[in-house]
């Protein structure tokens, strides 16, 4: 079999991000992608690879090298694959408002669980905390004591302490790339403050209410009042989102670069795409400013399962 | 998607004012139902005269307007400003009132809550509003979602059967 090469993207939403599921679902004109069986938000694969195709395409990356990373375009599509595998974007944090102060990263078992699969499928070594378990109707949290109930959205609940808090904090910043101009301690205290897990079942309701709704209008420009039917419900997710996304270089099979191996070209690629700064912009709205996405990079010290 | 948990009780319909939720016997899917309820009110709804205080094309605006309001602004409040708007514009009192009587009736998760007549007296007791304050934020999730649910049908339908489509003025 062929060496594939891993890594794990972190995607850390900066702007809203809106990438559209289609049709209406019935309650929001234009709702998001989810998955069905969980109804979590994410981006899919082709999105994904495509908003990375879009930013070599941007930056003007070498014609050949794009070729092999991403494929050839549609009239060439049978000479050979692209060598790159772009996952879904899954989530992993997701901000919800308290009552009670500042916002919190909320995430649930169900979510560590999987995101614990990802990186072993993607050959990441390291230590894993254990998942921590849950009570309907309890939170936790690095520190509970003083803090009383937290509430998230409409709904109250009782802090407990969370004893692998720490190390969960340190497997998650992988997936925050840094700016320059903030503290590795401050962003980890920051995350250590505001990283909350809740059950699952309350984590499926939050990914419901707490996604962003914002309601559009059409001006007709003669009379400046709405045009009829000009008003629309548009969903998204919200800035300080965490995602990840598993990618996946295959050896090259263009002509040019049929002697380099994955590692070296998912390399390139990475560099051709990404040193210019770790950002991306990903799903609709590019021109109001919407998808911005800060990058962060984990690799693979061990050849990944997808062989 | 809206988890399904209870099973709703077949039953036959106790008045024909208020349908319960179970439906007759040959109505299976808990969809079915909503629709059929979510119809049925739209209908009775068209057969209002409008006058000052309702217009369909209200119905059919305030309709759409409820499921996105929800998700921002949260259940209980969404509903309770409904509720307060429903003297000045019925259509508001009616979206109000398709949501309780279903929400209320059998087998739903407030069932055994009374409605109060289909009549929009001021002075009428909120039953849902009531129920949603006191009871536990299991149910009240679950009726969020329920609500939802119905709602995605009356909004098809208004949607379907008003076609009046005036600019609704809204204080």
């Amino acid at each position: 079999m062929t060496a594939t090469t891993h890594l794990i993207f972190g995607l850390f939403t900066e702007t809203p991000l809106h990438a559209g599921g289609g049709s209406k679902d019935g309650l929001i004109d234009l709702p998001i992608q989810r998955e069905i069986h969980s109804g979590w938000p994410c981006v899919f694969g082709s999105a994904m690879k495509g908003a990375l195709r879009a930013r070599a395409d941007q930056l003007g990356v070498d014609d050949d090298l794009k070729v092999t990373a991403f494929g050839p375009d549609t009239l060439n599509a049978s000479d050979h694959a692209g060598a790159l595998l772009v996952g879904d974007a899954r989530l992993l944090l997701l901000p919800v408002r308290s009552l009670t102060g500042h916002f919190r990263m909320v995430t649930c078992p169900a979510l560590l669980r999987r995101f614990v699969a990802d990186r072993a499928r993607a050959g990441l070594t390291g230590p894993i905390p254990a998942i921590p378990e849950v009570e309907q109707g309890s939170v936790q949290v690095k520190n509970p004591q003083g803090k009383g109930d937290i509430f998230l959205e409409e709904f109250c609940f009782t802090p407990q302490p969370w004893s692998t808090a720490d190390e969960w904090v340190e497997l998650l910043l992988a997936l925050v790339a840094p700016v320059p101009g903030l503290e590795e301690k401050d962003v980890r205290e920051t995350l250590a403050s505001q990283l909350t897990v809740v059950d699952d079942d309350s984590f499926s309701h939050f990914c419901r209410s707490a996604i962003p709704v914002l309601p559009h209008v059409r001006i007709n420009s003669q009379t400046k009042t709405v045009e009829g039917g000009g008003l629309w419900h548009e969903e998204s997710l919200p800035p300080d989102t965490l995602l990840y996304c598993v990618v996946a270089a295959q050896p090259p099979r263009s002509k040019r670069y049929h002697d380099m191996n994955s590692a070296k070209l998912l390399e390139q690629a990475c560099e051709a795409l990404f040193a210019s700064g770790p950002y991306l912009q990903v799903g609709g709205n590019e021109t109001t400013g919407m998808g911005w996405c800060r990058v962060a990079r984990v690799a693979a010290e061990l050849p990944g399962g997808e062989q | 998607m809206v988890k399904e948990t209870a099973v709703v009780k077949e039953t036959p319909i106790s008045s024909a004012r208020v349908p319960s939720a179970a439906g007759s016997g040959d109505i299976r899917l808990i969809e079915q139902r909503r629709a059929k309820f979510a119809l049925q009110r739209i209908e009775d709804a068209l057969a209002k005269s409008e006058d000052g205080k309702y217009r369909h094309s209200q119905l059919k605006s305030f309709l759409r307007r409820l499921p996105a309001m929800i998700q921002m602004n949260g259940f209980g409040q969404a509903l309770a400003f409904y509720y307060a708007k429903r003297t000045n514009y019925e259509a508001y009192g009616v979206v109000y009132k398709l949501l309780e009587d279903w929400l209320c009736a059998e087998g739903q998760v407030y069932a055994g809550a009374e409605g109060f007549e289909y009549a929009l007296y001021p002075q009428s007791r909120p039953h849902l509003l009531h129920e949603l304050t006191s009871r536990d934020q299991y149910h009240y999730r679950r009726a969020e979602a329920e609500a939802q649910a119905l709602l995605a049908w009356a909004k098809k339908f208004a949607e379907a059967l008003i076609l009046s489509n005036d600019d609704v003025e809204d204080d």
